[in-house]
């Protein structure tokens, strides 16, 4: 594909009347947006009737996309505009939705294979601490959960999620914060547990100088 | 550490800090191991959630939301037939949010003891012939609606019907996707389609609807409130409404929705609030001092619907809407996820240069129903099987 085949080109290609063009900027899409509305809506099964409400939306509004914005952004703005959207009306008492449950997918070790015992037993643990992770996720308000979602796992900066959510950078700087004192509060012994286990200091921490996360971008 | 001290932990791990705010957090970091410790976990956080695995996706997507559109298709506009009607689209969300703005008013207006609060309750329309040529113009269809809550379908018809467990999909006989209307958040329940096409003159914008406009302004401030609280301690709940009374603008009611959670679980309770912008942060300080859990703040250009009192809503009689609306847009279907919650959006059939007519109409007619008659929205629908192609 050759480098003009952008999303903005297919987006073209589908005005000008190729239908098809939809279904290339689905497949494009598709799976970026995916993660990112499963974070915020905790759920498999829900995250994908997000997806395709998405799809729907952005199909419906397909005309007014503006000629020199990035269609991935805008479609992400929608996205995870629906996904919070959708968090709120589900918001109902005593509804919690892990991603994950505990026991789903238990891996079975092979007696036949030495290794298969240690990698099922780190991917188990792997899959424990995912699930805690995400249990503690879905336990902040969805606003929270998708700022920690843009920002964190997406990789957003505060200017780019306030542009998304047309909310204040003040707003998006506080709830970044309060979402990660929460999941702190909620993970502080999962990361006790991690630091006893290891034998450097602070080795779970990645640096102490300021903007190492932006300047790996 | 205090709580601005915390905050700018958060900030210096997304580089987000100026220089004199960089060099007292490494101060702190330096000289206070606690501090430390804290930043150490919050990074932790950070690269946790960062880590986190990408989610698979389906094989089969791209041929599920194709069948999705596929079924609840409306035409979609070119771009030229989209600039054209760009400036009906703003007219159209002016008469949707003035459904807001005349709720608003009502509630705010002192209580009448002489006149009761009256609902017209409208027959729906006979199931809609789907086999008429394409093109026909006199399917226009309204739809009244109530700010509604819960799953309760209001409107079981054989030809109109709502979903039991989607109160805000109302699906028209043989479930033709051109009659589909899908509301914004939260669900709205219809109570009444009516058909029908009926020429009026046009006339200019009473001055008076100036007001109403005023007070959309002011719904769409940046720095409106929404606040949702879950709790079962009405000491809690009061001191909630205190401070909220205490900051917000004097000219807009605090709209307050509870919902009842069910067994064992405390009642939740929407608060629409807006509060001046030099207060805002007053505010933000004395919610962060006085309470903890999920307050939810804010959240601009956010409406809840559910803020309206149902009992509040008296629906224009059938004719009255009629003659507003019908024969006037023969081609305009509005989704109903305006603005307000997600986006609105028109389609248009082939006789698009009347829709600007159909959208001023209604706004006129209702302005004519004050003080006697609000809605809270008003959604134009027309078949969008109409296919200008």
């Amino acid at each position: 594909m050759s480098e003009i085949e952008n999303d903005e080109y297919w987006v073209e290609r589908y005005l000008a009347g190729e239908a098809t063009a939809f279904d290339q900027l689905v497949r494009r899409t598709q799976s970026s947006l995916f993660s990112s509305i499963f974070r915020i809506v905790g759920s498999r099964d829900e995250a994908l009737d997000v997806l395709q409400e998405t799809y729907l939306k952005i199909y419906r509004n397909l005309h007014n996309f503006k000629r020199g914005s990035t269609f991935h952004t805008w479609a992400y703005r929608i996205a995870v505009n629906q996904s919070i959207s959708h968090k709120r009306k589900r918001r109902l008492p005593g509804l919690r939705l892990s991603g994950m449950s505990r026991g789903d997918d238990a891996q079975e070790i092979d007696p036949q294979d030495p290794h298969s015992s240690q990698t099922s037993l780190e991917r188990l643990m792997r899959q424990e601490r995912n699930s805690l992770v995400e249990s503690a996720l879905q336990s902040l308000p969805a606003t929270h959960r998708a700022v920690l979602v843009m920002c964190d796992y997406d990789d957003l900066k505060y200017e780019e999620i306030a542009e998304i959510l047309e909310i204040p950078i003040g707003t998006v700087r506080s709830r970044i914060h309060r979402a990660r004192e929460e999941l702190r509060k909620r993970l502080g012994p999962m990361f006790n547990e991690d630091n006893s286990d290891s034998d450097e200091p602070g080795a779970a921490l990645g640096t102490n100088s300021q903007a190492h996360k932006r300047s790996t971008r | 550490m205090n709580r601005t001290d915390e905050l700018l932990l958060s900030r210096h791990l997304d580089g987000d800090l100026n220089p004199d705010e960089l060099e007292y957090v490494d101060d702190l970091l330096r000289t206070d191991t606690s501090v430390l410790d804290h930043y150490e976990q919050l990074n932790q956080v950070r690269v946790t959630v960062a880590e986190l695995p990408r989610e698979p996706i389906p094989e089969d997507m791209v041929p599920r939301v194709r069948r999705l559109i596929d079924a609840r298709k409306t035409v979609p506009l070119s771009r030229k037939t989209a600039e054209i009607l760009g400036r009906w689209a703003v007219a159209a969300i002016v008469l949707v949010v003035s459904g807001v703005s005349l709720s608003v008013y009502w509630n705010h207006r002192p209580p009448n003891p002489k006149k009761s609060v009256e609902t017209v309750e409208i027959q729906p329309v006979p199931a809609q012939n789907h086999n008429q040529p394409i093109g026909s113009p006199d399917l226009t269809g309204l739809v009244a609606a109530a700010g509604e809550h819960g799953n309760t379908p209001i409107v079981q018809h054989d030809s109109v019907a709502v979903q039991q467990d989607a109160a805000h999909e109302v699906a028209v006989a043989g479930d033709n996707p051109g009659i589909r209307l899908r509301s914004g958040n939260p669900p709205i329940a219809p109570k009444s389609i009516v058909q029908n096409k009926l020429e009026l003159n046009i006339e200019p914008l009473p001055a008076a609807f100036q007001a109403l406009l005023t007070a959309t302004d002011r719904l769409d401030r940046r720095h409106s409130l929404r606040i949702h609280v879950a709790t079962a301690n009405t000491r809690v709940m009061d001191k909630m409404i205190g401070l909220l009374e205490k900051y917000r603008t004097p000219e807009v009611p605090l709209a307050r929705f509870q919902e009842e959670n069910g067994q064992g679980d405390p009642p939740s309770v929407d608060f629409l609030a807006f509060v001046p912008t030099n207060m805002i942060d007053d505010l933000n300080n004395e919610l962060s001092g006085s309470f903890q859990g999920q307050i939810e703040r804010d959240m601009p250009r956010v409406v809840d619907w559910r803020s309206i009192d149902p009992k509040k809503i008296k629906f224009v009689p059938q004719p009255e809407i009629a003659k507003a609306i019908a024969g006037r847009a023969d081609g305009l279907v509005t989704d109903t996820n305006h603005e307000k919650t997600d986006a609105l959006k028109l389609t248009i059939g082939p006789n698009r240069r009347i829709v600007g007519d159909a959208i001023q109409e209604p706004l006129e007619k209702l302005q004519t129903h004050l003080p006697s008659a609000t809605v809270d929205q008003v959604i134009i629908q027309l078949r969008s099987d109409i296919n200008p192609q």
